[in-house]
């Protein structure tokens, strides 16, 4: 299980459409929105790669001109280092 | 999971946003707190960028399991990037080193060897006899080290006095070199004291924000989010954004530009020009604070002596620069019209005309920004020069949001690389190494005999890998960083320096990074939260933290590192007969008895490191050494700023264990204050009384502007290359990727590199997004996939390639060219061909 939240500020041209864009993920939810753009959002997702992959993808939504990670709280991890090097010799 | 807890959790992290946003939410249950599981949280500081986030490291059983952005951290107030965010998993990839690695062949060292796992015992019993060789053969010129912006405090400290003192070779510089040599030059030149005069406070107090070559959505989100909410919130605040091609700050810019690469100095001396035209000047400011220069002219590349571009240069090399009248000044300026400027640049008049009015409006509070873009430029000093002019002769610096400020790349290459002064030509706080009175005075604090110290400079980062190609430079060790990975031009340079016969190179790295690999020795090292630690970020503010875990397995830190080396070396194998005649006691004494047992560094007791709750912590290196190492080289190195008769005030620190109660503090610290604007009186202590202003690093308290001409780049596009080739960053990787490319959630989101290009560029080639291709240069080929959409939009003849991929490793493309006079790798500008593999 994975809990986190976010400030994600909207450019105010584009609240509405940020705000339907957001809830669109899966575990997302808008708990404010302030007069100048900005919203309280958590991500609330069975696991941690879930919610990291929804982060990552939130960030690049369009009419988003920052999204701040405030918190997280996650049980469980564990993954493969999935690096790779070019050989330079 | 019990419902309640994932609902308090839920609650409890809405409301951390809500404070961190400034946003009111209807009360959360109160009394869960017993719900969360037993974390023991105390303030770190974040690993990346030199914004120098405070963040909350969150420990269970022996691991950092969360981080969190700290909410009394005046620099992000509880805000996080997203890669500060994964902080806590950059210790934890697979790959982890746990034990020393040597190049092995039939038992033995061999350079062509396979890496066998040895003791520590025998690495540093092989390094050491490699290490003596090469004094023998050849002198202190022949050894030297490669340390980093990201060192701690004391790390950069211990092997400044190793190398300098112990050793007798300047052959020591930071990766910093290669990010931020530029701006301290410029800092040098036109205030005679390094770093910024305002403070991320500017980001609240400005009307008007210019960025100068720096993508700050993508890399200093934090600062980013700060300017975003002056920017929506504050009437009339507007933002203009200069670059070589459209990034995330155009989503914001009111005034977007794309300039041709180099032609920034021909829009500065423009903006110049605009403010004495206009005579918008602040004539009482430059009467009583400022004098007029023209610096040399025709200075060549940085580029090895025997390259024709060094050659036909007038005045390779020279940063001499000469008094002249503002008269002499104007009419130097004035060639460099709207119209001359709109043409070099390809920025339409109406967009550069907007943008100088802004700084010729004396109503109007002017913040600049500026990372990469001007440092990593081979007139890098000149354009840091040319934007100070503009602030300068309208008055706008040292007060609240008139600040031109330069961004830093690493969490401390102000406090480590700048202030500790681990480049080939410093010593602690701003001192010299050319001074004959600085040299004393670091070898009187030392406990040095006169002399100790070399006067010349040593071999800076590109031309260490230009000696180590011509085996003049023979034992290496580079601590904390990649930078075979980061250097340019790897395949003519790095690489041939790296595995010459004649060399023997240790690298110190948590990680089997790419410069690891190519080493001969690798040693496995603690990183961030596995010691205790300091850094020093782009505002002047200390911070520091304490060890929350243990190193795995048997890494140790950089300051053990050094600090046991220097134990296998007799003073009698480092030091001439002469220097030994004028301290007899040090005879048969080893370095270590010298440098670090010398009365002041290990002088604090190792007591138990206890936190204000009560928690207790470990510190390695304390028990190890038998001393507190951290405070005592710490307040060693405060004799270089904070005692009376420092050779250069103005860089003031507190004591050890207030900085551990702090969240960091800016120097100049003087009475327990910090100092939020230099040079201005009422906010800088060291300005006196009457003078409204003085720029006291320099003898007559004035600020030099200095004019600097248009002069093209080392190497621009031609038939053959026909495309710039720019190199940089991304949001989801910091540097060369050697931490966060072991995240898996960040490597996943941005697996490999790519080359950003314009889809017409595209299309002429016959290549379509998505396409694999070959990027070639005068000096290598890489292979990559072409994009033509997604954040970075490069106008046509311009592609942008990020460098934090091992897997394809872009410098070996780049040229070597440096700014002649910082000797910083210009890795924005060279000539490249794109085709279809």
């Amino acid at each position: 299980m994975s809990i986190s939240s976010l400030v994600v500020h909207a450019h105010p041209d584009s609240v509405e459409a940020v705000q339907k864009r957001l809830v669109a993920f899966e575990g997302v939810e808008i708990h404010a929105v302030s007069n100048d753009g900005k919203m309280v959002v958590t991500v609330d997702v069975p696991d941690e790669r879930k919610a990291a992959d929804t982060l990552l993808e939130m960030q690049k939504q369009d009419g988003i001109l920052s999204a701040s990670l405030i918190y997280n709280h996650f049980e469980n991890t564990t993954e493969p280092s999935p690096v790779k090097e070019e050989q330079v010799r | 999971m019990n419902i309640t807890r994932r609902n308090f959790i839920k609650a409890q992290a809405a409301a951390a946003a809500a404070a961190a946003a400034g946003i009111t939410l209807p009360s959360i249950a109160a009394n869960g707190q017993d719900l969360v599981d037993e974390i023991r949280w105390d303030k770190g500081v974040c690993r990346f960028c030199g914004t120098g986030c405070g963040v909350l490291v969150g420990t269970k059983q022996g691991k950092v399991v969360a981080t969190q952005g700290d909410p009394d951290a005046p620099v992000n107030k509880g805000l996080n990037c997203i890669k500060g965010y994964f902080l806590s998993k950059i210790m934890y990839g697979q790959d982890r080193l746990t034990k020393p690695l040597l190049r092995k062949k039939g038992g033995r060292f061999h350079k062509e060897g396979e890496f066998t796992e040895v003791s520590w015992d025998e690495a540093f019993d092989v390094m050491a006899s490699k290490w003596k060789e090469a004094l023998k053969k050849k002198g202190p010129t022949s050894v030297g080290m490669f340390g980093s912006g990201q060192w701690t405090l004391w790390e950069g400290y211990a092997a400044s006095k190793l190398m300098k003192a112990g050793f007798r070779s300047n052959n020591l510089d930071p990766n910093a070199r290669h990010c931020m040599a530029s701006a301290v030059g410029a800092f040098m030149r036109g205030f005679g004291i390094d770093e910024p005069m305002g403070c991320y406070d500017d980001l609240e107090h400005a009307d008007v924000f210019v960025l100068w070559g720096a993508n700050m959505a993508e890399m200093h989100p934090i600062l980013w989010s700060r300017m975003t909410d002056t920017r929506l919130t504050k009437p009339d605040c507007e933002v203009h954004v200069l670059s070589t091609f459209e990034h995330r700050c155009f989503e914001l810019a009111d005034n977007g530009m794309i300039f041709t690469p180099q032609t920034d100095l021909a829009i500065l001396n423009y903006i110049a020009n605009y403010i004495i035209q206009n005579k918008a000047y602040n004539k009482d400011f430059i009467d009583k604070h400022v004098n007029f220069n023209a610096t040399t002219t025709d200075i060549g590349y940085g580029l090895r002596d025997e390259h024709p571009l060094q050659k036909a240069a007038a005045n390779p090399n020279k940063g001499k620069f000469n008094k002249i009248s503002f008269d002499e000044y104007a009419k130097m300026v004035s060639e460099y019209t709207l119209e001359k400027a709109s043409k070099m640049s390809g920025v339409p008049e109406d967009k550069l005309e907007r943008l100088a009015k802004v700084y010729a409006d004396p109503k109007k509070k002017v913040s600049s920004y500026w990372t990469m873009g001007f440092n990593q430029h081979t007139r890098g000093v000149w354009v840091n020069g040319l934007l100070y002019n503009v602030h300068l002769l309208m008055g706008k610096i040292s007060e609240p949001g008139n600040s031109p400020f330069s961004l830093t790349g690493q969490p401390s290459a102000c406090g480590t690389a700048r202030e500790v002064g681990t480049f080939a030509h410093r010593l602690p706080a701003d001192l010299v190494v050319m001074k004959e009175a600085h040299r004393d005075y670091a070898e009187k604090i030392w406990k040095l005999p006169k002399g100790t110290i070399p006067p010349k400079p040593g071999f800076h980062a590109v031309l260490q890998h230009r000696k180590l190609k011509d085996g003049v430079l023979n034992a290496y060790w580079v601590q904390c960083n990649n930078n075979m990975q980061a250097a340019p031009n790897m395949n003519e340079e790095g690489l041939p320096g790296y595995r010459n016969p004649e060399n023997f190179i240790t690298v110190s790295d948590p990680y089997p990074t790419i410069t690891a690999i190519a080493a001969d020795l690798i040693l496995p090292t603690s990183m961030w939260m596995e010691k205790e630690g300091a850094y020093g970020n782009a505002e002047r503010r200390t911070q520091f933290w304490r060890q929350q875990v243990d190193a795995p397995g048997e890494s140790q830190s950089d300051v053990w590192q050094v600090m046991e080396f220097s134990k296998r070396f007799k003073m009698e194998e480092v030091w001439p007969e002469e220097l030994l005649a004028q301290k007899p006691e040090y005879r048969g004494k080893t370095m270590y008895d010298v440098l670090y047992g010398n009365g002041q560094v290990d002088k604090f007791k190792a007591d138990p490191v206890v936190d204000n709750a009560g928690n207790v912590y470990n510190n390695t290196e304390s028990k190890h050494f038998g001393y507190y190492v951290q405070k005592g080289l710490f307040e060693e190195y405060r004799m270089f700023n904070s005692v009376a008769g420092v050779p250069k005030k103005g860089h003031e620190m507190a004591s050890f264990d207030e900085y551990h109660n702090s969240r960091g503090l800016r120097w100049p610290v003087i009475d327990g204050k910090e100092t939020l604007w230099r040079y201005r009186e009422g906010y800088d202590p060291h300005v006196e009384a009457g003078s409204e202003v003085q720029f006291y690093g320099k003898p007559d308290k004035r600020a030099a502007i200095i004019f600097a001409p248009f002069e093209p780049a080392a190497e621009s596009p031609d038939a053959e290359y026909d495309l710039w080739l720019s190199t940089g960053r991304v949001l989801e990787h910091w540097h060369s990727g050697s931490m966060t490319r072991r995240v898996p959630e960040l490597y996943r989101a941005y697996p490999d590199a790519k080359l950003y290009m314009h889809p017409e560029d595209a299309k002429a080639r016959g290549l379509k997004r998505g396409v694999e291709v070959m990027v070639s240069t005068r000096r290598g080929e890489v292979a990559t996939r072409v994009e033509t959409r997604g954040r970075n939009k490069p106008p046509r003849g311009l592609v942008f390639m990020p460098w934090f991929d091992a897997g394809q490793l872009v410098n070996k493309l780049t040229l070597d060219a440096t700014d002649p006079l910082s000797k910083e790798t210009d890795f924005k500008k060279c000539a490249c061909r794109v085709e279809k593999a």
